[in-house]
């Protein structure tokens, strides 16, 4: 009797395990995802209000911020103008394969190649040369300073890591980001018409290929610039920052955390670029959704 | 006669109390981290408490909680008559302000300079920049180490950090100053000089909880009030001679710092 009643149970148990365990999954998946984007938010909302605040600009966060500009965007110039340079050659060997498929002038490529350049792919490029280069450098150091105990030095001295460490970093990294982006449009549009000259693809001289190219600029290129940019830098400063402060254990656990923050912050890139994508052209891949 | 009752009226009244440790339980995460049950504690203006340690002991999460970076268990931890709780980290950040502490381990920003780690917390509090200076100047002379060092924390040998960590916790004209193993990588040699320069700052109302890693360090040069504890057992207690207690023989085996 007892066997027969409890078989049913079971059966139920089993046949019901598989799917609450997904959506169990699922749940947690989810509530995860959006608790680390709530934190996210809060870090930068966090940033721009000390930001703002004048008596947050102490000598000492000056400094600070003076430094990481210096590492994050001074430093990788040089990084930049190489990436842009090679990107501007793939451009511009796409470009002549185009006209030449296509049958169409350089008068009809070089618009979209302008557009492309600006509005996706010197952002991207420039966020990929920052979190290579300093993202993961920040969540080492931020790390290694938990796990040695120099934030608490530096909280019981009454400074407040947010302000010292964090504010300075994430407004590097944006700053870093945006003035990256126009150096890696300017040496791609550069190494595309030099390249472009000498393989006799492009025939214009350089002031008429530079007035084609700024009669092109419009105000709405600013608009998919500026906050590609601008927000996309926010987000990897801010989830590289997350990642060094929040870890617990002991100095074996840094790179581990390191790594994961570079990982994490070029996800949110590519999320937050695909997004801004989507509400600023009003489309989901060739839908119109907007 | 209106004067005299005024003046006996300041005369009797208790000088104000710096830091007020009430029932306080503070749970110890490992066991060389050293936990509290139920300890009360009250200092005011001048005042001393000295906490004899064993060596396998740290004081880092007990001064850490007197701070307010640590919560306790249980119990309230005052400073000035305000406490830690709440989120006005502003408030919190400008009590901290007010302390001056020779940490026990790490207590350095290892990528800056000694000169630049000294005057860190005065230039971020809007300290005047001569005055700090100044004083950071005359703290070392005293000390006999160079406040201008452009060197790292990592490439200065322990003693002479660890006497910059007085100049540092000194100069900041602290209302309460904190200090774990002060005399730990430094020459006996030193103690009378860092004993003068406590007295000095107790004569201004500073308050002195002073975390001693060897019985040495209970100098006689130290004036009273000085309440000494011996933390055993997650408990402070109270030893009321230190020349004659029982105690004092136990205090004395404990072996010298490093």
């Amino acid at each position: 009797m007892s066997t027969t009643s409890t078989a049913p149970s079971n059966a139920r148990k089993l046949a019901f395990a598989g799917p609450s365990r997904v959506a169990a999954w699922l749940g947690d998946q989810v509530v995860g995802r959006f608790s680390t984007l709530a934190s996210i938010l809060a870090i930068l909302w966090g940033t721009f209000i000390l930001a703002i605040r004048p008596t947050s600009w102490t000598r000492p966060v000056r400094s600070v911020l003076a430094r990481q500009l210096l590492f994050t965007c001074v430093d990788a110039t040089s990084v930049a103008i190489r990436f842009g340079a090679a990107v501007g050659i793939l451009i511009i060997v796409q470009a002549a394969l185009w006209i030449d498929t296509l049958g169409v002038t350089t008068d009809v490529i070089a618009p979209i190649l302008w557009k492309a350049i600006v509005r996706e792919l010197a952002p991207l490029l420039a966020c990929l040369v920052v979190i290579g280069r300093s993202g993961i450098a920040i969540a080492t150091e931020l790390a290694t300073m938990v796990v040695g105990g120099e934030v608490e030095v530096l909280d019981a001295q009454g400074i407040d890591p947010m302000t010292f460490l964090v504010m300075p970093r994430i407004l590097s990294m944006v700053v870093s980001v945006f003035c990256l982006a126009i150096i890696i449009a300017t040496s791609m549009v550069v190494t595309g018409y030099v390249i472009g000259w000498v393989m006799g693809v492009i025939h214009e001289t350089w002031m008429t290929f530079l007035d084609g190219i700024i009669s092109e600029f419009s105000s709405m290129d600013l608009l998919f610039f500026v906050p590609k940019t601008i927000i996309a830098g926010a987000f990897a400063g801010a989830i590289c920052c997350i990642d060094g402060i929040s870890v617990r254990g002991t100095m074996t656990d840094v790179p581990r955390v390191s790594s994961r923050s570079g990982i994490r912050a070029l996800t949110a890139v590519f999320a937050v670029s695909a997004v801004l994508s989507v509400l600023i052209y009003g489309r989901l891949l060739v839908f119109k959704i907007l | 006669m209106k004067e005299s009752e005024t003046s006996t009226v300041i005369v009797n009244k208790p000088r104000p109390k710096v830091l007020e440790l009430r029932s306080v339980t503070l749970s110890g995460k490992t066991e060389r981290t050293g936990g509290l049950l139920d300890v009360s504690l009250l200092l005011r203006e001048g005042e001393m408490a000295m906490i004899h340690m064993e060596r396998s002991q740290s004081s880092r999460a007990a001064a850490s909680m007197i701070q307010g970076l640590t919560k306790p268990y249980r119990g309230d931890v005052l400073f000035q008559d305000s406490d830690w709780q709440g989120n006005d980290f502003s408030r919190h950040f400008r009590m901290r302000s007010r302390i001056g502490r020779v940490f026990d381990g790490q207590a350095w920003i290892a990528n800056l300079n000694i000169n630049d780690n000294l005057t860190l917390a005065g230039e971020h509090h809007g300290r005047d920049h001569k005055s700090m200076h100044h004083e950071i100047a005359l703290w070392s002379k005293q000390f006999s180490v160079d406040p201008a060092s452009r060197e790292r924390p990592a490439f200065v040998e322990p003693s002479r950090l660890q006497i910059f960590q007085w100049v540092r916790a000194l100069s900041c004209h602290p209302s309460l100053l904190i200090l774990e193993r002060p005399m730990r990588s430094v020459a006996t040699t030193w103690l009378p000089a860092l004993v003068r320069a406590v007295e000095k700052l107790r004569r201004r109302g500073t308050a002195v909880v002073w975390f001693a890693g060897s019985a040495a360090e209970a100098s006689d040069d130290l004036s009273k009030p000085v309440l000494h504890f011996r933390w055993v057992d997650e408990r402070l207690h109270p030893i009321a001679d230190l020349t004659r207690s029982p105690s004092r023989s136990d205090v004395d085996d404990m072996p010298e710092d490093d």
